[in-house]
C-alpha cells in the first residue's frame, strides 16, 4: 500500500507521504519505537492579526500544518508500532506532539495557532484513549 | 526512566530546525536511529551535515534520511 515518493523532504499535510515516510523507516529498520511529532508553524500574522482579521487562507494553513500534520503523523505511527505490538516484534512505543502554551491559554491576536494547539492537545488525549493498555503511549509537550 | 535509546528507532518531523533538531541530534548521540523529515530540503541537508561533521552516520533508503549517531 505505501508508495515511495520521489522527495527528499516530507510535508506533514500530505498523508500518503506520512504513510509512505513511517513504512519505509519499518520497514529498513525493522520497528518504531518512537515519534516526535514537532513540525508546525506559527503564520506571518501571529501577535499582528486578531479573529476578524485574519485571512482565510492564514488560518486554514495553520489548521493544515499544525492539526491535520499531526493527525497524519499519529495515524500512521500508531498502524506502524500497534502492528508490530501485535506481531511481537516490539513491546512499546512512545509517541510526543508538539502542543503549546498556547494550547492551554487563550492569547489576544493568536486565534488560529491557539486553535490548532488546543486541538493537538484534545487529538493526544483522543491518541492515548486509542492506545488504551496496548503499549503505545501518546503524550504532548507545551513549551 | 532510561537514558539508553541504543538501537530504538525514532521518527521527528520538522527535524531540520529547533527543539526537533536539537532532539535529533541528542536522541542520535545516545544511540538511536532518528527518521529525521523536514519540508525544507536546503535546511536539512544543512541539518545533516552538521550532524555528519560530527561523527554521524548518516544513510537514506530511496529518498528519505536515517542517521546513526556514535558519538
Amino acid at each position: 500500500m505505501a508508495i515511495m515518493t520521489s522527495n527528499l523532504v516530507l510535508d506533514v499535510r500530505d498523508a500518503a507521504a506520512v504513510e509512505s515516510w513511517i513504512q519505509a523507516t519499518v520497514k529498513e529498520h525493522g520497528k518504531l519505537d518512537g515519534a516526535a511529532n514537532l513540525a508546525g508553524v506559527i503564520g506571518p500574522t501571529i501577535g499582528i492579526t486578531g479573529i476578524e482579521d485574519i485571512p482565510l487562507s492564514e488560518f486554514d494553513f495553520i489548521i493544515d500544518v499544525n492539526l491535520k500534520g499531526v493527525f497524519n503523523c499519529l495515524r500512521a505511527e500508531m498502524k506502524a508500532m500497534n502492528e508490530k505490538i501485535k506481531g511481537g516484534e516490539q513491546k512499546l512505543g512512545s509517541i510526543v506532539n508538539a502542543a503549546s502554551i498556547a494550547g492551554m491559554i487563550g492569547m489576544a491576536k493568536n486565534p488560529a495557532y491557539a486553535a490548532s494547539k488546543h486541538a493537538v492537545i484534545g487529538l493526544t488525549r483522543a491518541a492515548a484513549k486509542d492506545c488504551g493498555g496496548g503499549g503505545v503511549r501518546v503524550n504532548a509537550i507545551a513549551p | 526512566m532510561s537514558t539508553d535509546f541504543n538501537g530504538k528507532v525514532i521518527a521527528i518531523t520538522g527535524a531540520a530546525s529547533g527543539i526537533a533538531f536539537a532532539t535529533s541530534k541528542l536522541l542520535a548521540g545516545r544511540g538511536a536511529i532518528v527518521a529525521m523529515a523536514d519540508r525544507n530540503e536546503k535546511l536539512l541537508d544543512t541539518a545533516v551535515s552538521e550532524l555528519k561533521s560530527s561523527g554521524a552516520i548518516v544513510t537514506s533508503t530511496g529518498k528519505f534520511i536515517y542517521c546513526i549517531l556514535s558519538f
